[in-house]
């Protein structure tokens, strides 16, 4: 009775998962086959999973920048990890403070932490008080610190986890016990909430790793362009395809000629996720182990 | 050229002198706390002027009397990555500049696509910036938040290069009255009109003169032939996007420097006529409209038309289409059949004229934050009196970026030029596609250009007469007292735009919807506004 | 020491041991710098919205303007479209987008293969992975009318094709089955994070009394991921009125003809300010935005609280 459930389940459980993978894998499949067909071929026949003419030119293309293209993605990487390691320090610690109720002041810097998901100043600001008044333009914080280091929604994520899936008692023990916050903190609190910094460590780092309007804003072509991440840098040629298609015929000089529009943007996207999905699986292993250990200890 | 240089220093030092004569009485041309720097600049032009003087007019002059460098920081629009020989190409325009002005060049290269953003955030925010070129934007924007300076006295000063290079495109400069930008724009006039494939036209047994004008009807008759022959999956008209307006190249007009969203001269103004329409709004936009639903219905548009985002040329060189629509002046022809890989025929529509919004294309301006600006404007002005750093700034280095093939009669001048030996499109150390710098008339030109494209250019140019500009030719609507409703309205466009242009749906029932939607958001007030600017100006004029 | 700590914990408000919360503030300095660099120090950014800007004065100099910035926002005769839309989306988007990744969570977990769990997890996120403009490319080569993988099957079939880029009416569906296939791997990651936080104790419990694995769902998982399930929703709520721009601007490919079920708040501000790049109308759009966010938030956390007080996010 109870392994025919068991296996009912599983039957679920694996079929729905299935057709949702196809359902992602399958649009993408296209994408790659896009960025490998004949740009002209699909200008007139559009992206098919057949496509009549295959073509490397999207490749090609993004190849003829393939030196700065190869430094760029170290640069990416280092800013991900980077970010991502101090993102989630600081992100922890302070979804801690505000964890626990007695903390004086705490509930106004809670709401403090709400009200930011909800107002901004906008890009002018921000741009104005990162750079004048921080001076990180063309310094690699440029990249690690705009927007992206510690954002309300996962702070409050966190703070959840450690109110409702950290057994108090355990706390209130260690308290008995003399221990410190600190202690407490860091030797109870954040081994049993590996599951939560693992999934918010992932979203940080996908936010790092696609991020390019930090780059885009901080960092000029002359002085910054050493820190150039991937993202960036592919958002430059796409943005520059389009502008080109919308106004060359108007500009002396400036030639479209055969410029593999569209197939570029497929390349330009299989090129900037294609180093997370052969990634991600690596760094899955780790977090699926961190899960079960989190949730196995208690 | 070293004449050309000495000559504006002379106009300059007339200018210095005409204004101190009358230096006192207050010239409030400058706005607010323009007028400070203005009356600096007059105080130092004139020494300036004093010292050439006693040094027999050496081009040096001011750099001589100021004695110290100025740094100018200068926005340069690029396509791509930065160009590796940017450092070289910045160290030989110096070289220049230090010495003729006493300016120091800082190239600074942002990406096109998002030059006005990022201009705007370094100019909103402080940072250090001095002269901005503005491509399609125009100034409006930049004017209304203060962010540039009135040019009209630095002009008058040193402007004497740059006012025998673009003639009558200085109209595209003005706003509101004053001088705010100084446009680089080598064509004089636009005419309008298709180009359609050589190979299609011939075999149709159609023959085009490119020194006649047709009608839309001529050009439907090719289209129907066209459409017989080949039938499905072939369309005539390459269409791209939701916001392209097809109505212009067969009915000219003069948008005032706005766009068709804030009223514009039904006639171009070449028929004396100055009321500002609402264009949507006439017997002639819904003929338009009519058309343009029969050209879908009849298959000339792809079905997809509207929602396709790949450039015209691109289309066009798949081999399934006819031609496009296009401004058809000079180079045109070389360009379209350059970009879209078959030789192309002119079928003018539209016979040459001149209105403003022509020569607003690219501009120069000086931010005010710019701490001194008439270092900044001598430059500007060197820009289009020195050859050589116009043709370094589009081209890099001879030598290393590009070589002379055809080196005309004037060297440093008019030629035909090619990539340097070694290197090509994606290995240059250096060429602006955007060409964007100084007198684009007087550098040379890429292969397959010729030598003879100046004298078509020339010709062109001096073809264009009083009958073919635009009684409002220099004035530009300035909407600020309207900013809600045009914003309101330009979102009405950018919804029904498309609709029309790309015949997807009946003009009986969208038309009046546009319309409405048109007059609730306010179209009415705006070109009530344009009118009252517009009569104002031209009582002055 | 001990003491202490036992009666600060038992009694909240009681008194309070300075030394036992200075760790607390430590740890907290760190986010809360940041916040203040990051959010705060810009907030003044906020006042453009009421301003007539004037580089050269900069932004505290420049005159005040009231509400003229705004007055965009409510010109167009399609407001009530245009509400109506942002508003219906983003409630069906809410509902059908915690209630399919909640079970995409649920069933995910059940999943015994590891290996298989691994793949699906990196597969189903693949969507989040891609640009909007990518995406709207996809979405193009099922639908063009010309050309796309839809209309090829139709024709094949001997059916008459769609022009799907001008016939409004199958848009709500597409942009709501976009929507969830993008934001669904993401979603599904966060629920299973708490998913899997709940103690295994409970399902062994459970099991040892027979539950079935439907009440053992229906009893401990969805009662134990309560919390995130509504602080997700609360923080929702606060975006209803900022909308996707992405998906609703890119996806339909700005096609006119279907505006009146695809254009939301931040299309128009996008269509309406392409032309001029007018920092106090976007900022009056973002702060109208933030507004009604703010009291739809503030709102819907009273209503929380009133139930049940731990929940509420303040």
């Amino acid at each position: 009775m109870k392994g025919k459930e068991t296996i009912r389940w599983q039957i679920y459980a694996n079929t729905a998962m299935t057709i949702l993978t196809l359902l992602a894998l399958i649009p993408f499949i296209l994408l790659i086959i896009a960025s490998f067909t004949d740009n002209q071929w699909a200008t007139v026949n559009g992206f098919s999973f057949f496509p009549g003419k295959w073509s490397m030119e999207a490749y090609k293309y993004i190849a003829a920048s393939w030196a700065t293209i190869g430094k760029s993605y170290i640069m990416t990487i280092i800013v991900t990890a980077a970010g991502t390691a101090l993102s989630l320090v600081v992100t922890a610690a302070f979804a801690y403070s505000l964890s626990d109720t007695r903390l004086p002041g705490g509930r106004f810097v809670n709401f403090l932490c709400v009200f930011t998901m909800l107002f901004g100043g906008g890009i002018v600001a921000s741009y104005y008080t990162w750079s004048q008044i921080f001076h990180i333009r063309n310094t690699i914080f440029a990249l690690i610190f705009p927007g992206l280091l510690m954002n309300a929604f996962n702070v409050i994520l966190v703070k959840n986890y450690f109110t409702f899936s950290v057994p108090a008692s355990l706390k209130e023990a260690a308290r008995i016990d003399g221990a410190g916050e600190l202690k407490i903190f860091a030797s109870i609190v954040l081994p049993l909430s590996v599951p939560i910094l693992a999934t918010i460590g992932l979203m940080t780092g996908l936010m790092y790793w696609n991020d390019w309007t930090n780059g885009l804003y901080y960092l000029n072509q002359r002085d910054g362009s050493k820190y150039y991440t991937i993202q960036l840098i592919l958002n430059q040629m796409n943005e520059n395809i389009s502008y080109l298609s919308k106004n060359a015929s108007q500009m002396a000089g400036v030639s479209v000629g055969s410029l593999p529009a569209t197939t570029v943007r497929m390349a330009i996207a299989v090129v900037g996720v294609l180093p997370v999905l052969v990634i991600y699986p690596f760094l899955q292993k780790y977090f699926v182990k961190g899960i079960t250990l989190g949730a196995v200890k208690e | 050229m070293k004449k050309k240089v000495i000559a504006s220093v002379l106009a300059g030092m007339m200018a210095v002198s005409l204004l101190a004569g009358c230096g006192g009485g207050g010239d409030d041309a400058g706005t607010t706390g323009g007028g400070q720097s203005t009356g600096g600049g007059a105080a130092s032009g004139t020494e300036a002027g004093a010292d050439a003087g006693s040094d027999e007019g050496a081009g040096a002059g001011s750099a001589a009397a100021d004695g110290e460098i100025y740094e100018v920081v200068m926005a340069i629009p690029v396509l791509g990555a930065e160009p590796s020989g940017i450092a070289d190409v910045e160290a030989a325009i110096n070289e220049i500049t230090e010495a003729e002005i006493g300016v120091r060049v800082s190239l600074y290269p942002i990406g096109a696509f998002d030059l006005t953003s990022q201009v705007n955030l370094m100019i909103t925010s402080g940072d250090k910036i001095d002269l901005i070129p503005t491509i399609f934007t125009g100034v409006s924007d930049y004017v209304n938040k203060n962010a540039i300076l009135p040019l009209d006295d630095l002009y008058a000063q040193y402007g004497a290069d740059i006012e025998a290079a673009e003639g009558i495109a200085m109209a595209g400069g003005y706003f509101d009255g004053k001088l705010y930008c100084v446009p680089s724009e080598e064509k004089w006039a636009r005419s309008y009109g298709f180009f359609a494939r050589t190979d299609l036209v011939e075999e149709l047994g159609f023959t085009f003169d490119i020194d006649k004008t047709y009608t839309i009807e001529d050009l439907e008759e090719l289209f129907a032939a066209y459409k017989e022959k080949y039938g499905d999956g072939y369309y005539c008209v390459s269409g791209t996007a939701s916001n392209s307006e097809f109505f212009n190249y067969y009915h000219p007009y003069d948008v005032l420097g706005g766009s068709l969203g804030t009223g514009a001269l039904p006639g171009a103004g070449l028929d004396g006529e100055t009321a500002v329409t609402n264009l949507y709004a006439t017997p002639e936009y819904m003929e338009h409209a009519e058309r343009m639903y029969d050209w879908a219905k009849k298959g000339y548009f792809s079905p997809d038309a509207s929602t396709n985002t790949d450039a015209g040329t691109v289309q066009i060189q798949s081999g399934f289409y006819l031609g496009g629509f296009s401004s058809t002046e000079t180079d045109m022809e070389s360009n379209m059949s350059r970009d879209c890989g078959y030789p192309m025929t002119t079928i003018n529509l539209v016979d040459p004229f001149a209105a403003t919004q022509m020569f607003t294309t690219t501009t120069w301006c000086i931010a005010s934050s710019c701490e001194n600006p008439e270092k900044t404007f001598q430059l500007l002005n060197l820009l289009y009196a020195d050859n050589d750093l116009d043709v370094m700034l589009t081209y890099g280095l001879e030598g290393t970026s590009y070589k002379v093939i055809d080196d005309g009669d004037e060297p440093g001048g008019p030629a035909v030029i090619d990539y340097a030996d070694g290197v090509d499109a994606a290995s240059t150390p250096y060429n602006m596609p955007l060409h964007v710098f100084g007198d684009k008339l007087s550098i040379p030109v890429f292969t397959p250009n010729e030598m003879s494209y100046y004298e078509m250019a020339e010709e062109f140019n001096n073809s264009i007469t009083d009958e073919q500009k635009s009684v409002a030719l220099g004035y530009v609507f300035n909407a600020t007292e309207v900013a809600a409703q045009k914003t309101a309205v330009d979102a009405v466009i950018a919804q029904y735009s498309g609709i029309i242009n790309c015949g997807a749906q009946d003009p009986a029932t969208v038309m009046p919807e546009f319309l409405k939607a048109l007059e609730d958001a306010g179209i009415d007030e705006i070109i009530a506004a344009n009118q009252a600017q517009l009569d104002a100006w031209l009582a002055e004029q | 020491m001990a003491k202490n700590t036992k009666a600060g914990v038992k009694k909240r408000g009681e008194k309070i041991y300075w030394k036992q919360m200075i760790p607390l503030y430590l740890l907290m300095l760190p986010g809360l710098t940041y916040m203040i660099c990051n959010n705060y120090l810009p907030m003044f950014g906020i006042s453009i919205a009421f301003k007539k800007l004037d580089v050269r004065k900069g932004i505290w100099g420049s005159p005040w303007c009231g509400f003229e910035n705004f007055k965009f926002l409510f010109k167009s005769s399609t407001a009530f479209d245009i509400i109506r839309n942002t508003v219906f989306y983003n409630v069906v988007f809410i509902i059908l987008g915690t209630v399919l990744a909640i079970a995409a969570a649920i069933l995910l977990n059940e999943v015994r293969s590891k290996v298989a769990s691994r793949i699906y997890q990196s597969l189903i996120l693949l969507p989040y992975l891609i640009s909007w403009v990518v995406v709207s490319y996809l979405v193009y080569a099922f639908f063009a009318a010309d050309t796309g993988l839809i209309n090829s099957v139709l024709k094949g079939m001997g059916l008459n094709t769609i022009q799907w880029y001008q016939e409004k009416k199958y848009w709500p569906f597409i942009l709501t089955f976009v929507h969830l296939w993008k934001g669904i791997g993401y979603s599904m990651i966060i629920y299973l994070s708490s998913i899997v936080g709940i103690s295994q104790d409970y399902y062994e419990a459970a099991r040892i009394d027979g539950a079935t694995k439907w009440q053992q769902i229906k009893n401990i998982t969805l009662p134990l991921i309560k919390p995130t399930v509504i602080t997700m929703f609360i923080l929702s709520v606060g975006r209803i009125f900022a909308s996707d721009f992405g998906l609703f601007y890119q996806v339909p490919k700005n096609s006119g003809a279907l505006y009146s079920v695809t254009q939301t708040i931040d299309v128009y501000v996008y269509n309406a300010l392409m032309q001029n790049s007018d920092y106090g109308m976007s900022s009056a759009a973002s702060v109208f935005q933030s507004v009604v966010g703010f009291v739809l938030v503030v709102t819907a956390n009273k209503i929380v609280s009133k139930y049940s007080k731990e929940n509420a996010l303040f």
